[in-house]
């Protein structure tokens, strides 16, 4: 396991740990951890959050002249 | 228009259907951002007067099309993707899904039940929803993969 792919964290019982970070295929296995602590509608609340955003910054761009 | 999946997903509530597609990942935990909701509905008389009833409130007219054409129950007993946009954002209305054309019934028994607090909707088991974009095998779904499946995995963990 390359050092990139993992990295040393402490678990509940302080014990030192390997955690992966990144699978194989390169996805990041934290932003998943992180998003299966939430509650369904707070999963979709944040996919919803993440859309607004997204459009928000599309018309920021759109509106902005070159 | 304002995106704004609780009240689109609420609104449907009346309705029986299978959330299917990018937003039932999400609400299994896989990290996606999708920008319309998929639903498989039944294709039943009383649950299409339900749907019609549901997609009126929602304004839903037929996506890029400057007519602005409504769904009505005709249209909506076929088993045809019916591709919507609404006051809450796009909404895919689907008779069936993959190349099988699988209806509401052949999938209803890979749901989970899930709350999203004020209402309750059908969600497809995220482990089917790989076995079904790996069979679609097209480059969006395939591209989907490897998320979907390190999601399957962390979950199985917990």
């Amino acid at each position: 396991m390359s050092n990139t792919n993992s990295r040393v964290v402490q678990n509940a019982k302080s014990e030192i740990i390997h955690q992966v970070v990144f699978n194989e295929s390169g996805v990041d296995l934290t932003l998943i951890r992180e998003y299966l602590k939430l509650t369904p509608v707070e999963r979709l609340r944040s996919l919803q959050n993440a859309v607004r955003a997204l459009g928000k910054f599309r018309r920021i761009v759109t509106n902005t002249p070159r | 228009m304002t995106f704004n999946l609780e009240a689109l997903l609420n609104a449907l509530r009346e309705v029986e259907f299978i959330l299917v597609g990018g937003v039932a990942a999400a609400v299994q935990g896989a990290p996606i951002v999708t920008q319309d909701v998929d639903i498989l509905y039944r294709i039943e008389p009383s649950n299409l007067l339900r749907l019609e009833k549901a997609l009126v409130a929602l304004d839903a007219v037929a996506r890029d099309d400057p007519r602005r054409l409504r769904f009505g129950v005709d249209h909506l007993k076929t088993k045809g993707h019916k591709l919507t946009s609404t006051i809450h954002g796009p909404l895919d209305v689907l008779g069936s899904i993959s190349e099988e054309q699988l209806v509401y019934e052949d999938l209803l028994p890979h749901t989970e039940r899930m709350s999203f607090g004020t209402f309750e909707i059908n969600v497809l088991r995220l482990q089917k929803l790989i076995e079904l974009k790996r069979r679609l095998n097209r480059p969006k779904d395939v591209a989907a993969l490897p998320i979907l499946e390190a999601t399957q995995k962390e979950r199985d963990k917990v």
